[in-house]
């Protein structure tokens, strides 16, 4: 087997050509001899040496193996009077490079068109014994050995060919705005943001046998927004329209089934759609210190994708067909915003808001008799396979107060409190309330020093958390009282999902910013967060937060910097559970089969800048290090095993030089380390036949050890 | 809809303060300035060859060129009582301009010049928010004598540091480079959005959908938390886990999830090296997603355990 990293083509795409003429004629076609003209641009090369191809390193820009690429950049400015356009170039010879022009009549009208391609590189050690990777039909070789599990397929290892993973992204978009008059601006724009390229996606045939695939990615959507706005002296008013269409080219994914069973599976894809929304908003000052604003929106999402049957294997017997020819899915949004902003007396600022978003799940309810998985057979109406589907919805509506004093020299005090109300359909609670308060007090100094406090704290309560009423709304009324059929819970009925369980919300932070010198800053800041979960038995207990920093800055003169920064996060979540095998095990009132786990994420970041000018500012060198390590333990209160320590780390060293040939010439140069480390569990060591059950897809990230040279010849005009 | 006595008093309390606000709106009071405090700006470039050459290449500059009343004055107010003590070193009481460096106490005077004529579009909800009230003057972010006024790299990050750590992560697959701000504005909007948090968007799930429409749906089975608020299980700054999970499947799942065998057990390390065939694969690979792989919801019929 050999390795190959996920390369996608340099050459530029339909979409990128088209930004690039368009935005080529628009600024030829503004040109005029009396233009001022000035900015730069830059051309060289670059070379990559890497020990490992990584998809890590090159993961945005392209880069994962030894080689050269070119260095374009540009920034160019021309002007006449109010007339302008500006170009600026960034990375051309990058896989995620971007330009952008921007041009117009100064209150006038204004034209942009931005363009930016990227790179998500995600894996470039992937096997895969599937043919037609990238399409929406995965084969298997002829002569593929089934089996029950990945080690009796025998003929799995001559079969696995590279599967990389990773997709392409590229972002167009022309924006326009025109001043009709002194007092009514227009704008539109279009967006169109293309993704392409293949990921990893799990399909099952029947629990535990799954296999880990090459999903098709080959998403492409399309913007418009509109609108007009009419200022005045005291206000303004807008009306806003957006229009967004998803286009997935492959509905359906369908598999070869290589263990035993069926010989294919079949999965649904992202489904096309679209979404728009109409927003009023306006804004008026009732005084020069006092502001009134509204909006109103109006948003309605659309799928209307037809809906696959229920099983693409002819010998699961189907007798009740599906009920919908198309899923017809729809979501009608309303948001309303009132704000009011005063200043009633100098230094003091009063806010109020009411806030009300309100999500209308229309997507029609039926009952799906459901064929689990593709091995499965389709039950009657009244099992435990037959559900109804639950079209979700959720109301919120939000007050908010802040008042902000301004006392003294440069010291302020804010005070918030915040009230927050959530009624769903179709969960475990119908009605959520939260209440927030919140203070800071800030002192500036007048030689620039600088210190803050703040304390907030959040009460959330629900109305009567009862996991039944999901469980019997997915149900038919025979099924829920034939208990043995049915069962009694599809999660135990002490577990408490966390976004809407009872919940005690602490926040501290603390910052302090001193200038022992002139040109020396130095800060430290502790920001903790802390969610308490007292109430729940079963589910997410703690969340506890917390985020060190020191920093220092050193700026002797205007060209010359020195700073540096560490950040420690400690992020622990602690979580208890009950393992059971049948529900009546679960009802018994006995602690032995509870578990607990602490998660434990440790992450250490820092970062060093250097930057000076020699030789009468005719050289400048800087110098950068970045260093991020994170690990992640998981540890359990029984016996039962630690899990190994996940680890990542990464070093960066930055070296780069400018050297003034004259007024208009820079000779540039750079030179980057890069160290990358990574030990992950859940991964390393994973080959495709590895675990019995699982046709994995992608074994561990490598760790790689990168340098990569540039020099290049800055040209100003 | 049942309305609690708590929202009732809440919004009664809310009636009581906007009332207090409209009324005390009133007694404020407008600037009056006398023409004759104003000079040519010319006389401004004697002493500021600097700011000119700046000033002249800048977005201001093109905007103000119709006008000859706008200019330096526009936004450092008259300049009469400035120029007459303009060949003084250190004159008592002050260099009498708007410097925009002084006044540190103060911000709401450095921010009514550019409040003047910008309270509008995308600033339009300035007033009130998150920044304004904390005390960010526009000059903490914005350079004004420059040719492209783009918010310096870095900037937020300057008040923000665990998001600037964030960024750095190593497992933070979000940006193409790591320096800030015009990333950040990918998704926020600084000067005050439709959304909690300065989102530019109604909705924490409006944003994401901006690059992740193929999640948007709605699709036939929903999976609730997701439906709600992507930030349920992701952080868009970073995170420790990979696709910037808070946690590790299958803990964050079991967070939510018990229900008899596998969705309840433990897994542990004894787990992950038995090679049992029931006991690893939770564990492996994409872990739970080896079989629920449709966890932002599913639009197949039989897609009810999101697993196609």
């Amino acid at each position: 087997m050999t390795t190959q990293p996920p390369r996608f083509s340099n050459t530029p795409s339909h979409l990128e050509l088209g930004v690039l003429g368009i935005a080529l004629l628009a600024a030829t076609g503004t040109v005029r001899a009396e233009q001022e003209i000035h900015g730069s641009v830059t051309a060289g090369v670059g070379v990559l040496q890497i020990d490992h191809p990584s998809a890590m390193f090159g993961k945005l820009n392209g880069l994962t193996d030894d080689g050269a690429y070119l260095i374009g950049m540009a920034d160019v400015q021309a002007r006449d009077g109010q007339r302008y356009w500006n170009l600026l170039v960034d990375d051309i010879g990058l896989n995620n490079r971007h330009v952008d022009l921007e041009g117009g009549l100064a209150n006038k009208y204004r034209i942009r068109l931005n363009f930016r391609s990227q790179d998500n590189l995600i894996s470039n050690n992937s096997f895969s014994p599937y043919q037609g990777v990238g399409s929406s039909e995965l084969t298997l070789p002829a002569g593929f050995v089934r089996s029950g599990t990945t080690t009796g397929m025998t003929t799995l290892p001559a079969s696995l060919t590279s599967a990389n993973l990773g997709t392409r992204h590229e972002d167009g978009k022309l924006e326009f705005s025109y001043a009709l008059n002194e007092h009514v601006d227009v704008t539109a724009s279009f967006r169109r943001y293309v993704k392409d390229g293949v990921k990893s996606v799990g399909m099952v045939m029947l629990f535990p046998y799954s296999v880990v695939l090459p999903e098709p990615v080959n998403y492409q959507t399309d913007e418009l927004r509109g609108g007009i706005a009419w200022h005045g002296k005291r206000g303004e008013a807008r009306l806003d329209y957006y229009y967004s269409q998803f286009d997935n080219a492959n509905s359906a994914l369908t598999w070869a089934n290589p263990f035993f069973g069926p010989d294919q599976g079949r999965a649904s894809l992202a489904p096309d759609n679209h979404h728009q929304t109409l927003s009023l908003s306006g804004s008026l000052a009732l005084t020069p210190t006092t502001r009134l604003s509204a909006l109103y929106e109006w948003g309605s999402m659309r799928q209307n994708e037809s809906l696959l049957p229920y099983t693409i294997n002819p010998g699961v017997v189907i007798n009740t067909p599906v009920p919908h020819s198309t899923a017809d899915a729809r979501i009608d949004t309303q948001l309303l915003k009132l704000e009011l902003a005063i200043q009633p007396l100098p230094g003091i600022s009063l806010h109020g808001q009411y806030r009300h978003y309100d999500t209308d799940n229309k997507t029609p309810r039926a009952l799906y008799q459901r064929v689990v998985a593709d091995a499965s057979i389709q039950g009657g109406a009244n099992t435990t396979g037959a559900l109804y589907n639950n079209p979700l919805d959720y109301k919120q509506d939000q007050l908010s107060l802040d008042a902000a004093y301004h006392f003294g020299y440069g010291t302020s005090l804010k005070l918030a409190y915040d009230y927050d109300r959530k009624n769903y359909r179709y969960r475990a609670v119908e009605t959520t309330d939260e209440d927030r308060y919140s203070a800071r007090l800030k002192k500036n100094w007048e030689n620039g020093a600088s210190a803050y406090l703040e304390l907030g704290h959040g009460r959330k309560r629900s109305d009567g958390y009862n996991e039944r009423r999901v469980f019997e709304s997915m149900r038919t009324a025979t099924c829920i009282g034939q208990i043995s059929e049915c069962g009694n819970f599809d999660t135990h009925p002490s577990m408490r999902q966390f976004d809407i369980a009872d919940r005690e919300r602490f926040r501290q932070a603390l910052g302090i910013s001193l200038l022992p010198r002139p040109d020396l800053v130095v800060g430290m800041s502790i920001d903790r967060n802390l969610d308490e979960y007292n109430a729940s038995k079963y589910g997410l207990h703690e969340r506890d937060a917390t985020a060190y920093t020191v920093d220092a800055t050193l700026t002797p003169n205007e060209s010359s910097s020195l700073s540096v920064y560490f950040t420690r996060q400690d992020i622990a979540a602690r979580q208890r559970n009950r393992a059971f095998d049948t529900e009546a095990s679960a009802l018994a009132n006995s602690s032995a089969d509870e578990w607990s786990a602490k998660n434990q994420d440790t992450i250490d970041t820092l970062g060093i800048n250097l930057n000076f000018n020699l030789l009468a500012d005719k050289l400048g060198i800087g110098l950068g290090y970045a260093y991020s390590r994170i690990t992640t333990d998981i540890i359990f209160d029984a016996a039962s095993g630690r899990m190994p320590t996940a680890l990542s780390k990464r070093h960066t060293l930055d070296l780069s030089g400018s050297y003034n040939l004259d007024e208009t010439l820079t000779v540039q140069a750079g030179a980057l380390l890069e160290i990358y480390h990574a030990d992950d569990w859940a991964t390393d060591g994973l080959a495709p036949g590895t675990v019995p059950v699982v046709l994995t897809l992608s074994g561990s990230t490598p760790s790689y050890r990168a340098l990569l040279l540039s020099t290049a010849l800055k040209y100003r005009f | 809809m049942r309305r609690s006595k708590r929202l009732n008093g809440a919004i009664a309390k809310a009636f009581t303060l906007t009332a207090y606000m409209l009324l005390a709106t009133f007694a404020g009071t407008g600037e009056v300035r006398a023409e004759s405090n104003y000079i040519e700006d010319t006389l401004c470039y004697r002493c500021h060859k600097e700011q000119r050459q700046s000033y002249q290449s800048s977005a201001h500059s093109r905007a103000f060129a119709t006008n000859p009343e706008l200019g330096c004055q526009t936004c450092h107010g008259p300049g009469a009582a400035h120029q007459e003590i303009s060949d003084q070193e250190n004159p008592p009481g002050g260099w009498r301009i708007e410097s925009f460096k002084k006044n540190l106490d103060r911000k709401e005077d450095k921010n009514k010049p550019c409040l003047d004529c910008h309270e509008n579009k995308a600033h339009l909800n300035w007033r009130g928010n998150q920044h304004d009230l904390s005390g960010v003057a526009c000059t903490d972010c914005h350079k004004l004598h420059v040719e492209n006024d783009t918010v310096r790299p870095g900037v937020c990050y300057s008040c923000h540091p665990k998001q600037r750590a964030q960024n750095q992560h190593t497992r933070n697959p979000m940006f193409p480079k790591r320096d800030g701000a015009r990333e950040c504005m990918q998704c926020h909007n600084p000067h005050g959005g439709k959304g909690p948090s300065l989102l530019a968007a109604a909705t924490v799930n409006d944003t994401c959908y901006n690059c992740h429409s193929e999640k948007r749906g709605p699709f036939l089975w929903e999976h609730a938390p997701v439906r709600e608020n992507c930030a349920n299980c992701h952080d868009p700054h970073g995170t420790a886990n990979a696709n910037l999970l808070t946690m590790r499947p299958p803990y964050l799942c079991q967070t939510c999830h018990s229900s008899a065998t596998h969705p309840s057990h433990l897994y542990s390390a004894n787990k992950l090296h038995n090679p049992n065939a029931f006991a690893q694969s939770p564990l492996v690979a994409k872990a739970c997603l080896n079989c629920h792989s449709m966890i932002h919801g599913s639009n197949h019929p039989s897609g009810g355990k999101f697993q196609r």
